[in-house]
């Protein structure tokens, strides 16, 4: 009898995955686009999510990177520390870069990777010159893995 | 002139893009070069630098030393800096750092200041009106 329920509720578990799986989310990525770089490289895009629930991206690989790590820049404006330079104010604002863990994607939405925002930070395995593509995927906790290609766009 | 360090891929390239544009504008004068002086003095060596800087403009200039004599450029030019580490890593660190653009004479006097956030255009506007 207890081997029988559990079969049953194996049965109802799979079904449950099952329907699960037809209503993955739909993620893309477009605009996918790089810098010329040494050593360090970064990727910006645009991440479009048509599904009904939201979904985070959580981590990236690309055979031109040692490591992709997941970043945001803040900045912060700081009064206090405004100080004057040759009679001239000073403004008085810091910038820094956090590691961040996933970054989201909202329902029905779409997040940019851009600059003074997020950003992947690439630990490049080769320079990147203008005209280079770099192969890319991207991992989203919902969608899976979904691949893309970052252009590196010229300085000037 | 403009503080920052190499392992930042999202603020310094892109104030450094615009500097770079903004400077071969053809109505700012010839006379501009950019210095970009690292925060980050341990990873940015003079060969690193070099060959960072060369990326966005092949006439700026990228200075470095020990972080004994770099200390009093900072302080002179008000620059705040901490470094934070990253995934709990010793080698991995961010730098905190201070975002102000300086616009010097060649003599050093100071001509005024601007932001990471100006676009080309409005570097190009502060070029000319600070030559």
């Amino acid at each position: 009898m207890m081997l029988r329920v559990l079969w049953i509720l194996f049965f109802v578990a799979g079904l449950r995955s099952l329907a699960a799986a037809e209503t993955l989310p739909a993620v893309s990525v477009t605009d996918a686009w790089s810098r010329p770089a040494t050593g360090t490289g970064v990727i910006y895009a645009t991440l479009h999510n048509t599904a009904a629930v939201p979904d985070r991206l959580i981590g990236a690989s690309s055979p031109l990177a040692r490591h992709i790590g997941l970043h945001e820049t803040s900045e912060m404006k700081m009064p206090g520390m405004s100080s004057s330079m040759a009679n001239m104010p000073m403004p008085g604002s810091m910038t820094s870069m956090k590691s961040v863990s996933s970054i989201p994607v909202p329902a029905r939405g779409t997040t940019s990777l851009a600059p003074g925002g997020y950003h992947l930070m690439l630990d490049l395995r080769r320079d990147l010159k203008a005209g280079d593509v770099v192969p890319l995927r991207l991992h989203f906790a919902r969608a899976g893995w979904v691949k893309t290609s970052a252009q590196v766009r010229p300085i000037r | 002139m403009f503080f920052g360090y190499t392992h930042y891929p999202d603020v310094c390239p892109t104030v450094l893009v615009h500097l770079a544009k903004a400077v071969h504008s053809p109505t700012t004068s010839a006379a501009e070069s950019v210095v970009f002086i690292t925060v980050d003095p341990d990873r940015d060596s003079p060969e690193v630098l070099k060959r960072y800087v060369r990326l966005f403009d092949p006439q700026s200039i990228g200075l470095t030393g020990s972080l004994k004599s770099l200390e009093p450029v900072y302080a002179v030019y008000h620059v705040v800096r901490q470094a934070v580490p990253v995934n709990h890593s010793p080698s991995d660190y961010s730098i905190v750092h201070g975002t102000s653009l300086y616009y010097a004479g060649r003599d050093g006097s100071m001509k005024g200041f601007g932001s990471w956030e100006d676009d080309t255009a409005e570097l190009t506007e502060d070029l000319k009106r600070f030559q």
